[in-house]
């Protein structure tokens, strides 16, 4: 018979040993080969389906160049990711370069100044930086969120001008949520570009179609004998407008033009030209080229001012090599609402489905 | 069921010395009043400034807008007359379960089993929490954790992308306006008598109502007090999978971050209904009157243009205020 106290020790060895193999079953795991450096991403949470593919972009990029990437999410909460910075940098980590995606642009600037004071590249993503803060960041790499309004109020107008049952005057605008800098953005853009229309009612909603839904189904059955147009800020909240429209009895597309501003999974309303178009704004193209912006950045070391757009090339993507510019723009083209359209459509290699079925 | 009436009467009469009549009176009544003269002036406000307020589009409007948070808090109301405040995770698990029933309809499981698998998934999520609070735990903490697992779990369902369901056969769930009212207001407006006459007419009511009164009474009269706080979350997962259910069906899809600020409405909703949050007192129907004053409130505001920002200040003061006079009201006997 075994003592009570061998047997702890034998439970206790079990143990050890079963821990150290957890630990090196991940070692083991690990790639053999040495990486060029690491890429640490500072971003909102990847439960919203466009984060979620931006990052796929951005890993798929990474690896492509050799470098890894470590992305750091907040919830919607520019506090904690203040926190998240803090703490990364207290970390004493060795890091080639920053991606920096705030919640909150403004209420963010404390932490880019932290982030710019490292003296690595800090590269700003999806929101347009604001004024004042040029000196805590290197370049700017996504959507240029004045073009994506300014690309959707032409297609309006143009679609406008076309329709044989809508004469354009009066519309809606239905925004993102409040404080979130890339709608203000896109709505000022857009009220510039729109010309000869006039804006009822703007209201902020959110992201989802639910919420687009939410507001308009409370706005529309007080302005639906004058409205003719509406404009949301993504395709998303679209659909949520386009049910409202129908349950109040006007037929988007016959009664009322809508346009979004960025593609998503859904064609349904787009190939039944109740959207009169979409607006490729690829998530997964904006995170592949946040990381290839870093890696310009990183091995040029050098910055020329002014912008840049990325070529629309249909089959390829843009080079590593070359130089980064202060502001490095996707392109956000426009594609029509036939199903010849969709099926047309490449941009860097990719089709309409895989850049915006997410 | 006739001695647990006996008992319920005792222990909402005071006999144990905790919970003053008196009080429980003058707290519904107080909720009437603040609701009654809150709506008839912002009706009449509304009417006399706003030219499309007062119109049969814009009440159904206000119904339509009431209805999604105003399910869930009926459940909710369960929660905190049992005694067990809010369930903090009723956002999340409605989230978990749209992205559920997306799922399973994508995957050809057809309409009839995917609700009531969804359906039988939300009230074990509920139980599952019911049973943790029932051994003891904060029902706050425990909640919170579980809305950060639920959500979780729902990003790992959807794999972070829209769950297209494929096919038009939920469409009549989520979209369907029989003689004109949305399928989501006929459920509220079918549910909220019926959570009413659970609450009242039911022995499990009654296991509610005794052990959010007095918890040491109740069990001393031979109630499993736990059973309370799973009944409760329970019968708000089930609320929480028809909210689910419900924003899957009206857009043909689900993803992980539907639902944004559900928690609070329907915080808001019980609060500003006046039901209180010691338990033991209140009635699923004034949680749909809070959240259809909220809806009201909400409508008003936007119809006059007034911005989020302004909308969430009105709101959060109406519960801040809500709460205050409710709370006076319960000291003063």
């Amino acid at each position: 018979m075994k003592s009570p106290n061998r047997s702890g020790q034998a439970k206790a060895r079990l143990l050890g040993l079963a821990a150290a193999a957890m630990l090196l079953v991940p070692l083991a795991a690990a790639p053999a080969c040495a990486s060029n450096g690491l890429f640490v991403v500072f971003m909102p949470p990847g439960t919203d389906n466009y984060l979620a593919q931006w990052q796929k972009g951005a890993r798929a990029k990474a690896k492509d160049l050799g470098y890894d990437i470590k992305i750091i999410e907040s919830s919607r909460d520019q506090a904690e990711q203040d926190s998240q910075v803090q703490q990364e940098i207290a970390s004493g980590e060795k890091v080639d370069g920053y991606i920096w995606w705030p919640y909150v642009n403004a209420a963010g600037t404390g932490s880019l100044r932290t982030l710019s004071k490292t003296g690595v590249p800090v590269v700003f993503t999806n929101q347009y930086p604001i004024a004042g803060t040029e000196k805590f960041w290197t370049a700017y790499a996504g959507v240029n969120d004045f073009l994506n309004a300014e690309t959707a109020a032409k297609a309006l107008v143009k679609a406008c001008g076309e329709s044989k049952t809508v004469k354009c005057d009066k519309g809606l605008i239905i925004t993102f949520p409040a404080g979130y800098s890339a709608g203000s953005d896109r709505m000022k853009a857009f009220k510039k570009a729109a010309t000869g229309l006039t804006v009822i009612q703007e209201h902020d909603a959110g992201f989802m179609a639910q919420e687009g839904y939410k507001t308009a189904a409370q706005i529309i059955p007080a302005h639906k004998s004058e409205i003719s147009w509406v404009y949301t800020e993504s395709d998303s909240l679209a659909e949520g407008v386009i049910q409202a429209l129908k349950e109040n009895g006007l037929h988007p597309g016959v009664d009322v033009l809508v346009v979004g501003g960025t593609c998503h999974g859904d064609t349904t309303n787009l190939l039944q030209g109740e959207l009169i178009g979409s607006g490729i704004q690829a998530a997964y193209l904006e995170g592949w080229s946040s990381v290839q912006t870093a890696y310009k950045a990183v091995k040029n070391g050098k910055v020329i001012d002014g912008e840049t757009y990325l070529p629309a090339n249909t089959d390829k993507p843009p080079s590593d090599d070359g130089p980064v510019h202060r502001f490095n723009f996707i392109p956000n083209p426009w594609v029509g609402n036939t199903q010849a359209d969709l099926d047309a459509f490449r941009l860097w290699g990719y089709g309409f489905k895989e850049l915006c079925n997410y | 069921m006739n001695s647990l009436r006996i008992v319920a009467d005792r222990l909402q009469a005071g006999s144990s010395g905790e919970i003053d009549p008196n009080v429980a009176a003058r707290r519904r009544r107080a909720a009437q009043i603040m609701l009654t003269v809150g709506a008839i002036l912002l009706i009449a406000l509304g009417g006399a400034t706003t030219p499309s307020f007062l119109t049969f589009d814009n009440a159904m409007v206000v119904i339509r807008q009431a209805s999604v948070t105003g399910i869930v808090a009926l459940g909710m109301s369960y929660v905190t007359i049992s005694g067990n405040l809010f369930a903090l995770s009723a956002e999340e698990l409605a989230i978990l379960t749209a992205c559920i029933f997306g799922w399973l309809m994508r995957a050809k499981f057809g309409l009839a089993l995917s609700l009531l698998a969804t359906l039988i998934f939300a009230g074990l999520g509920g139980a599952v929490q019911g049973a943790v609070i029932g051994l003891g735990a904060d029902p706050i903490i425990t909640t919170l954790a579980f809305g950060g697992f639920f959500r979780g779990l729902a990003s790992v369902v959807s794999g972070n992308q829209n769950i297209l369901l494929g096919t038009n056969a939920a469409e009549w769930l989520g979209t369907a306006r029989p003689l004109g009212v949305p399928t989501q207001s006929w459920a509220f407006l079918f549910l909220t008598p019926l959570a009413w006459f659970v609450l009242q007419k039911t022995r499990v009511g009654r296991v509610l109502l005794l052990t959010g009164a007095n918890r040491e009474a109740a069990r001393a009269t031979g109630l499993r007090v736990d059973q309370a706080g799973l009944i409760g979350v329970t019968l708000l997962g089930i609320c929480c999978g028809m909210a689910g259910i419900s924003a899957a069906a009206q857009f043909g899809q689900a993803v992980a971050n539907l639902f944004q600020g559900l928690n609070f409405d329907v915080v808001a909703a019980i609060l500003v209904g006046g039901i209180a949050l010691r338990g033991g007192q209140g009635s699923p129907i004034q949680a749909a009157l809070g959240a259809a004053f909220i809806a009201l409130l909400e409508n008003f505001m936007l119809l006059n243009d007034l911005s989020s920002g302004w909308r969430m200040t009105v709101v959060g003061a109406l519960v801040t205020l809500a709460t205050c006079v409710f709370h006076l009201l319960q000291r003063r006997r």
